[in-house]
Parts: structure tokens; sequence; C-alpha cells
């Protein structure tokens, strides 16, 4: 076999050694299976979110984000109105992200005055970004026939959580203490019947997002657990259970994964600051 | 493509539980025979006597039931690369955080806990104090073994670990045919279901569920299993049925059963399981 090489391949490898690896010559990023909707609200309330969301290219942005995933068939992902407060998947339709959720989310942080150590731009950010990752948590255990032992929400909880962390630490401190600030807030009163719910309570949910944040990057939440927002009954455990979740996910996920893709992304810039406005 | 459990898994599961269940369920026809060399190697059991004079009666009590002689002869089939311990200590509170590397520890404390939810007549729903007590150990030492089998394999492990163990533990449970599953799951709902115990706060923060969360779990592994029939009548009467949790169960337990089959059962050997099947294991009136 003969091979070609053409100018432009020249090019790229003399970038690429002396600039950034795969940063002239790289694959756009792409995942070709996800294929995005952003269905347009009947109700004015969901308006700005529907307007504000497209604008963003938060869709597109995420299907580029999962670029190195090599999925064995279509994931459609659409921001939609569900008729109530709510985000999910289903095997026939995919991820649902409702505009009722965000809605809620939004308007209820607004309400609040979250304690030192949280902020609302956070809880608004990482309450959108590990809600989709939860869903999309459901979505890969489902389509890549993963087991999974544990219930399955607190699995998707830990996806979420894991994926944050892979961007540095300032992503990570702001989206898992975003999420943590979210579930705090959102607190409900726990009725006998309520822990039959396949989710975790709220609080469970808080402090799951905190312990797998302070395994991860213990410097980065030390704070967390010197205040007491994280007992420390349960912090020692974190190191090990965030090590858990690295085990499932490079056994599991991993080998689904382009590497060098991957890397490639977590170089990337994903957030912008008029993000946290 | 997921695949039906093998026959022979369900079945090695089954010798498993009733192997365990007459020695607590009928505790003075617990003689159960079990041939010398029909244990697993790996696993190195103990006794450890109580320092709590309190713990005597409970120490004695299942030295003389044999139930580590049984659970070690009940993991034969399984191959494990390195020793467990499994013993039965005083721990100083309730449980025994299992660490990796470890061994796994029942405390005198759960077992006392035991005793003391056991209902002293039979329930309404049918739960006499023997079918408590030997519900609630067998999800106990099954849960521990549980953690320790994940370790030793390198399962990967998503959702809380501690879950994840509850729900092996009931998936086992529910190998046995449902006279076995009614017995232990019975046994075990009862048993968080008596904690009652109220969770505010920082409580969450613990790595174990709510109990009343465990309840629940275990009751969608009862319903969403092979004795669903079963255990209608039961879930009937507690109103799990009209729950919306329930829809949700069948699923929830086929997700179970393709992670045991996926992980756990290329780790056992067939020609030990199918020995192990052989033994003869319980009488009808130890179920009682």
């Amino acid at each position: 076999m003969k091979y070609r090489v053409t100018p432009s391949a020249i090019i790229c490898a003399a970038v690429a050694l002396f600039v950034q690896p795969h940063a002239a010559c790289a694959q756009p990023l792409q995942n070709s299976k996800i294929v995005v909707n952003y269905e347009e609200p009947k109700k004015s309330d969901h308006r700005a979110l529907y307007e504000r969301y497209k604008k963003r290219e938060i869709l597109e942005q995420l299907s580029q984000f999962l670029s190195p995933l090599r999925l064995p068939k279509k994931l459609p992902m659409q921001t939609t109105e569900c008729g109530a407060v709510n985000a999910y998947y289903s095997k026939g339709k995919g991820l649902m992200l409702c505009y009722e959720y965000f809605h809620d989310l939004e308007t209820r942080i607004a309400a609040e005055q979250p304690p030192p150590g949280y902020s609302r731009e956070d809880a608004v950010v990482g309450g959108f970004l590990v809600v989709t990752f939860h869903e999309l948590g459901h979505a890969l255990f489902d389509i890549l026939d993963v087991p999974v032992y544990g219930r399955e929400e607190d699995a998707s909880d830990q996806i979420a959580g894991f994926v944050v962390q892979q961007f540095g630490p300032e992503i990570a401190r702001r989206m898992i203490s975003g999420a943590a600030y979210m579930w705090m807030a959102k607190d409900k009163k726990m009725t006998r019947t309520a822990y039959s719910d396949e989710h975790g309570s709220d609080l469970q949910r808080h402090y799951n997002f905190l312990c797998l944040g302070y395994g991860g990057q213990p410097g980065v939440f030390k704070e967390f657990v010197d205040k007491g927002a994280l007992p420390a009954d349960r912090a020692r455990n974190c190191p090990r259970e965030y090590q858990q979740v690295r085990n499932a996910f490079a056994k599991t996920i991993l080998p689904f994964v382009d590497q060098a893709m991957m890397k490639r992304v977590q170089g990337m810039q994903w957030l912008r600051a008029e993000d946290f406005r | 493509m997921r695949r039906n459990l093998s026959v022979t898994a369900a079945s090695y599961a089954l010798v498993l539980s009733l192997m365990l269940l007459p020695i607590l369920v009928n505790p003075a026809s617990a003689q159960i025979a079990i041939p010398a060399d029909l244990q697993n190697d790996q696993v190195e059991i103990s006794y450890v006597a109580p320092r709590n004079p309190a713990f005597r009666p409970l120490y004695d009590r299942y030295k003389n039931r044999q139930v580590l002689e049984q659970l070690r002869a009940f993991m034969a089939p399984l191959s494990l690369t390195r020793k467990v311990t499994v013993k039965i200590d005083q721990c100083g509170r309730m449980n025994a955080v299992f660490q990796p590397g470890g061994g796994v520890t029942i405390c005198y404390e759960y077992l006392a806990q035991i005793d003391k939810l056991a209902p002293a007549e039979k329930t309404a729903l049918g739960v006499t104090r023997e079918i408590a007590i030997a519900g609630a150990f067998i999800q106990v030492a099954l849960h521990e073994m549980s953690r320790a089998v994940f370790d030793v394999l390198k399962i990967p492990v998503w959702g809380r670990e501690a879950d994840a163990a509850d729900k092996l533990a009931g998936f086992i449970m529910l190998q046995f045919g449902p006279d076995v599953a009614l017995t232990t799951l019975r046994g075990t709902a009862h048993f968080f279901d008596a904690s009652e115990r109220t969770w505010t706060g920082s409580d969450f923060s613990d790595v174990q569920a709510p109990e009343a969360q465990r309840y629940y779990n275990y009751l969608c592994i009862a319903h969403g299993g092979p004795s669903s029939e079963a255990f209608r009548p039961f879930l009937t009467q507690i109103k799990f049925l009209e729950l919306p949790r329930a829809k949700r169960c069948t699923q929830e337990y086929a997700d179970l059963r393709w992670a045991f089959q996926k992980t756990i059962l290329p780790h056992v050997d067939q020609d030990l399981m199918e020995r192990v099947q052989k033994m003869p294991i319980l009488l009808p009136n130890e179920m009682k």
C-alpha cells in the first residue's frame, strides 16, 4: 500500500510537535450517535430557558463533550416540556431534559440564601450539569449493558459526580458544591413511604456529592469537612468511595471511551464566565 | 444480550441458604453434616469469645450451631484469590466497617439487636421469632460476605456499596425457592421495619441507608424476583404493591441478576457447586 503525505498533514504534524498535540489536525469534536433537539415550549415560563439554552448551544456542546464515547446506537437528547418537574432517560426517547426541572431549580435557588461555602450560581450550573450527567448515566448503563449492583439512581449520581471532577479543581469545587447545595435546598420532609422511592433522600444525595468530591480531591473539599458540612465519620470513607467509583468507571465505561479524544476534551474550556451570571 | 441466570447458580445459592437456615430457625435440630473436604480453604472462621458477659449466650448459641462452618462450606464453589477471615466478635458498636483487603466481622452487638427486635409472639404478618432471627442473621451474614466478595474479586460496584451488598444478599435469598425466600426475606424485612429509628439532618450522611429504605429495597427484590407470587399476600398486606416503586421491581431484579451473572458467576466452580447441591439440607419442620 502506498502512503500519500499531504501538505496539510505535514503542517499538522509540525504544529503538533511544537504547539499542542492534536490541536491542529485532530478530528472535529462530535459524536455522530448523539442527536440533539430543543423543543419549543408552550408555556411562557419556559421560553427564557429555551432561548438561553439554544443560544448557548448547550446540547451541541454536550455532543462535543461526549465525542470520545463510542456508543453502539443513537442517543437522542432534548430539552422539552414534560408536564412535571422531572428529567429522565427512556429507552425510546433518550435523554429528556425538562424545562420544568430547570425552571424549578432556578426559581427555588433564587429564593434561598446559601450557607457559607455554597453559591446560587454554582447550584444552577452544577445542578444542570449533574442532572444531565445523571440521566446520561442511566443511558450508559442501559446502552452499554453495564452491571449495576447498587441502586441505579445513586450510581447515576456517581457518574455525574465523577465526570465533573475530571476538569480540574476549580470546576470540581464549583460543580460538586453546586450539586450538593441543590439537594440541600430541595430537602423534603421524609415520610415513611418516601423511603420506598428508588432515589435517595435529598440529604443523602447532598452528602453523597460532597463525599465524592472530598474523596476525589481532599484538598479542594477539606473546608466542608473542617466546617462539619461533611461529618468526619463519613469523610473517612470518602477516598474509598471515590476509588470504588473510579474502578467501576475504568472497568465498565472506559472501554467505550477514545482515550486520546478524552484528553482533548479534558483540555478544553467548557464553562464560560457568563454561565455563572 | 442478557442471558438467563443458570440453573446451577440458582441451585448453589439455594443450597447455600438452606444450609444456614435450620441452624437458626430450629436450633435443636441443627445437625447438618458437612463433608470435611467441602469447604473453601480461603475462608478462615473464628468465634471470638466476647469480653462482655452479656454476649456470652450469643457466643455459645452461634458457635454450637456452627453457623460459620456452614458459611465456609457454602462458599466452597467460589474461587477466592485471597484469604478471607470471617468472625463473630465484639465490636464496641453495631457494625464493623469492612475494609478493603480485610475480613468479615459480624458483631455480637448486631446479633443482640436481632434478638431484641425479634417478636416474642408470631406477628400479624406471620413472622415468628425464629423466622425473624434466622432472616436477620442470614441477611447480615450474606451482606458482609458480599462486601468481601466485591473486594476479593475486584468487582466493579456502581451505587453505594452497602446497598449493593444488600441487593446481592437479597438476590441470594431468592435463589432457594419460595419457602426459603419467604422465611429469609420476611425475617429481614421485620428486622428493618422494627428498628423504628427516625433519621434527621446529618444522620443521612451515613454510608448505610436508613432502615426504612433498606426495608423497601428488600421488599422490591422480593417482588421483582422469581418468588413474586409467593410474596403477593405479604406485600399486599403491607400495601407495598400500591407504591410507585412496585412497578419497577421486576426490572430492578433483572438488572441485579444480570450483574451477578456477568461478574460473579464466572468465579463459581460448577463441579463443587453440584457437590454442595447434593448435601442434605433442610427438614420441613425447620422453617416453621
